[in-house]
């Protein structure tokens, strides 16, 4: 039985047996290298984000 | 060398005169043919085969094992002297124009790096020098353990390349001559060379493509769809392990699990038709026997024996409460010592096992099944992690080691006498899954468990699927890696068995299960 949280609703789910498939979050390297002070100094999600717009 | 090569020849013949015909119906086949260890005989840089003291990486897996030839004892080839100075040469067979094996073989870098600190670990004062083309440390944990070895006193990662220039015959030392940062030529002498050789597909893999039709790549490595690499080019054959591509053991774990998972999909209609039930024996009634306690004391080839004195740990099992059988085993898992210890059950009419080895993580199960083979619950069986506990964190204080064996084993033997047969009991499972994660592997993992009948309740945090994988437009061969996305969200929101909750987080998980016993 979990119980999620969509918009403030809760939600039982019933189920036999848990997944987790979570992934990652990239790495913001604030505080170094100019990240976040120069525009010009992206991560390599960012410049793929550049490259897919 | 010639006793070793003989010992690994007769081995292969073994596996080859146990050849037979037999035809089979089947639904799905699962290709796992393995590799073939590149031979690099045709090198003459390296020697091989002229030099005895020039020997391949999984020779001296061989020589370093409690099993081979030498039983452990690290002994080289020419003189079977112990080796002092040990060189690693990389990148035999991998990422060479040469031999026209220009991809890179995956494991070498690690398995060196574990062949350094083993042979550290039998000899601390070796001196080892791995000569290497970059080290690839890249695996969970990689890095960690290449960072141990490198702090060994004694051990030198060099980047270079290296030849080899001739064995000495006075003092069997093979002369070896490598450049340094990139132009300095060095040259020296070492006690035993070992050549890091790569992995090969097999010299059947072409023959075996042909007859299956299925796709090989330009090494004869098995070709694959870019998002689906248990896949060929044929529906209904699945390909995992080095035959997909060189890998460790833990990936060609994961792959063949996940060609597993691709062909129960597909037989998922066939599913529990020809499953045949293992019988046991009957269950002895142990009620009113005094206890009758049998130790099983393993020497794990030399993991364990090397530093904990087993005989005299046997010898001390003799004087414990309830004893009637005590024992030494080279190796308790093996096939052999098994059923040796089912008929020594039945013999001695044991009802309690008690068995000193390595972990029950991993070898309970083993055990058990031996205690249920000889008609004794499953449950009337103790463990003492004596590898773990004693040889390996007291592998330089063999006293201490054998002293907390000893220990280990009386309390095991104590607890078992005073235990009872238990029996087990049936949950009803709820036949549906959570997915947490609505990414490529969250969406995939849905849908395969979707296709064998299962309802999944998929749930993701964002407010769409697709996860981090969205930001990245195409692979390094320029597949459509947005396009694939796409249509995997498709096929699961159209999926009548999955449901799918955006914008959820995981609140609470309760446990509500309803026991049934059987």
């Amino acid at each position: 039985m979990v119980k999620t949280k969509p918009a403030g609703t809760l939600k039982e789910i019933s189920h036999g047996v848990i997944l987790v498939a979570t992934g990652a979050e990239e790495l913001k390297p604030w505080a170094a290298y100019l990240y976040g002070e120069d525009d010009r100094v992206k991560t390599l999600l960012e410049l793929d984000e550049l490259h897919c717009n | 060398m010639s006793d070793l090569r003989t010992h690994l020849q007769e081995q292969g013949n073994q596996l080859q005169n146990a050849t037979k015909k037999t035809i089979v119906d089947v639904g799905s086949i699962i290709l796992a043919p393995g590799y073939d260890p590149f031979d690099p005989s045709s090198q003459t840089q390296y020697g091989y085969k002229r030099f005895s003291n020039v020997v391949t990486s999984l020779e001296f897996e061989r020589m370093i094992s409690a099993s081979g030839p030498s039983g452990g004892e690290l002994l080289r080839p020419s003189d079977g002297k112990v080796p002092r100075r040990i060189a690693w040469i990389q990148c035999v067979g991998s990422r060479d124009e040469q031999s026209n094996c220009t991809y890179c073989s995956a494991v070498c870098c690690m398995y060196a790096t574990k062949q350094v600190i083993l042979s550290k670990e039998h000899h601390p004062e070796i001196e080892a020098v791995i000569l290497h083309n970059d080290i690839r440390a890249y695996g969970k944990g990689f890095e960690r353990f290449y960072e141990r070895a490198k702090a060994m006193p004694g051990v030198r990662y060099v980047w270079s390349k290296a030849s080899i220039l001739e064995q000495r015959p006075e003092t069997g030392n093979v002369a070896l001559r490598y450049r340094i940062n990139g132009s300095v030529v060095k040259d020296e002498q070492f006690d035993l060379v070992v050549l890091s050789i790569g992995l090969s597909p097999t010299a059947d893999n072409r023959e075996l493509a042909q007859k299956l039709s299925i796709e090989l790549n330009q090494h004869g490595f098995c070709e694959n769809p870019a998002f689906s690499p248990m896949e060929t080019s044929r529906k209904g054959v699945f390909a995992c392990g080095v035959f997909h591509a060189p890998m460790d053991i833990p990936d060609t774990v994961t792959m063949a699990s996940g060609a597993a998972s691709l062909a129960s999909q597909l037989l998922s209609a066939q599913r529990g038709t020809m499953v045949e039930e293992k019988v046991y024996p009957e269950e002895r009634d142990i009620r009113g026997e005094p206890p009758r306690v049998g130790i099983f004391v393993c020497d794990c080839g030399t993991n364990i024996a090397r530093v904990v004195d087993v005989p005299e740990v046997v010898e001390y099992a003799r004087g414990l409460p309830g004893l009637v059988h005590s024992v030494e085993e080279t190796f308790a898992c093996s096939v052999d010592s098994v059923s040796h210890m089912v008929e020594t059950i039945k013999n001695e009419r044991l009802n309690r096992i008690v068995v000193a080895a390595c972990t029950p993580r991993t070898h309970e199960p083993v055990f058990q099944n031996a205690l249920c083979e000889a008609g004794l619950n499953p449950y009337l069986f103790e463990f003492a992690n004596i590898r773990e506990q004693c040889s390996l964190v007291h592998m330089t204080d063999k006293e201490t080691a054998t002293e907390k064996a000893k220990d280990l084993l009386r309390i095991a033997a104590a607890r078992a006498v005073l235990l009872e047969p238990l029996y087990r009991i049936s949950y009803k499972v709820v036949r549906s899954a959570l997915v947490i994660g609505g990414g490529i592997a969250g969406m995939k993992a849905a849908l395969s468990l979707s296709v064998q009948g299962v309802e999944v309740h998929l749930i993701e945090k964002n407010d769409a699927l697709g996860g981090l994988a969205r930001k990245i437009p195409e692979t390094l061969e320029g597949e459509d890696i947005k396009g694939f996305i796409e249509r995997l969200i498709q096929q699961v929101t159209e999926n009548d068995l999955i449901h799918v909750v955006t914008n959820a987080e995981l609140r609470s998980i309760a446990e509500d299960v309803e026991i049934s016993s059987w």
